[in-house]
């Protein structure tokens, strides 16, 4: 069967993030994110949890929280990022 | 299992008892007020609404069998001092008393308090910190020159493995334990956040942004090393 392949930038782009995160380059990683988020139309949920995430790994607490706030606001069961959110409570 | 008095029943004594009787320990807790020895009574081995100021209740109540206790009468010094020396007094071996000033810990050690504490400036000292130094997770003192800090790694060692950074021949630190958040994929395939602990990392491990570094050391060269940041 042939995968039908996605031209979309910002696949790619969050793929290239995902990658980056995986690897802990986590500048490179918001970097690609971010351009993602730029280059879509639509929010994608999941490219705000995963900004989160990078952020939450270099400790920057305030913006994983305005990110997986984010997520959640364009999606409000978005059981992963309501988890690190509670998690970093009161940091 | 230990026997423990505990006087003045506050949010702090209260919780001292509780958290004592949970432990297993056998537990006296004496206030002047019935409501909050009754709030307690279920909980602790004996309860006794007394004035503990006045020896003769102390030893009505039984304080004498205890080799250790705990007073918390909160903001009024006089009666902390006439508790604490009553207790000293009937024979208590350790007694631990809390006070809310540098003065009035003096006085408490003066009239045999083996132990003062200040939770109060002590709570006030680690938020004031966390705030000024956000970088700054924990600070634990191990005697007034020495003490465990968990501190975010500052830019100067970060991409540097263990012996490159120099935290010991430059700072004088050493590394207990590194605390980093690892993206992975987990079995479900979604990628999430694992925090791992590597405990005394080897020299020739690097040091990555938004390593949390636990480090043990003097006091002053914690200080410096504090100082690195930004």
């Amino acid at each position: 069967m042939k995968k039908e392949i996605d031209p979309g930038i910002l696949d790619d782009l969050k793929e290239v993030g995902r990658f980056y995160l995986l690897h802990q380059r986590f500048k490179e990683a918001i970097e690609s994110l971010k351009k993602a988020d730029e280059s879509s139309d639509v929010p994608d949920p999941e490219i705000y949890y995963l900004l989160g995430m990078a952020y939450e790994s270099i400790r920057n607490y305030e913006e994983a929280r305005n990110y997986y706030e984010k997520a959640l606001q364009y999606d409000k069961d978005f059981a992963l990022a309501k988890e690190r959110l509670e998690k970093i409570v009161g940091k | 299992m230990k026997d423990v008095v505990v006087i003045g029943l506050g949010a702090f004594g209260s919780t001292v008892a509780l958290e004592l009787a949970k432990r297993g320990c056998n537990v006296l807790v004496i206030d002047r007020d019935e409501e909050q020895v009754e709030a307690l009574s279920q909980y602790v081995v004996n309860a006794v609404t007394a004035d503990a100021t006045d020896p003769r209740a102390l030893k009505e109540a039984g304080v004498e069998n205890f080799k250790i206790a705990v007073v918390s009468v909160g903001e009024d010094i006089a009666s902390s001092i006439l508790i604490t020396m009553n207790l000293k007094e009937l024979g208590v071996d350790y007694v631990v008393t809390k006070a809310t000033t540098e003065l009035q810990g003096r006085i408490l050690r003066k009239i045999g308090a083996d132990k003062v504490i200040f939770p109060e400036r002590d709570i006030a000292l680690r938020t004031a910190e966390s705030i000024a130094n956000p970088s700054i997770f924990d600070y634990i003192e191990l005697s007034p020159s020495y003490g465990i800090i968990e501190i975010v790694a500052p830019p100067q060692v970060i991409g540097k493995t263990l012996r490159e950074s120099q935290i010991r021949s430059k700072y004088g630190l050493n590394l207990i334990a590194i605390k980093r958040e690892v993206p992975i994929i987990d079995e479900g395939g979604k990628t999430v956040l694992s925090e791992e602990i590597i405990v005394s990392p080897a020299g020739d491990e690097k040091l990555i942004e938004g390593d949390v570094l636990v480090l043990i050391g003097k006091y002053d060269d914690l200080e410096r090393f504090k100082k690195l940041r930004r």
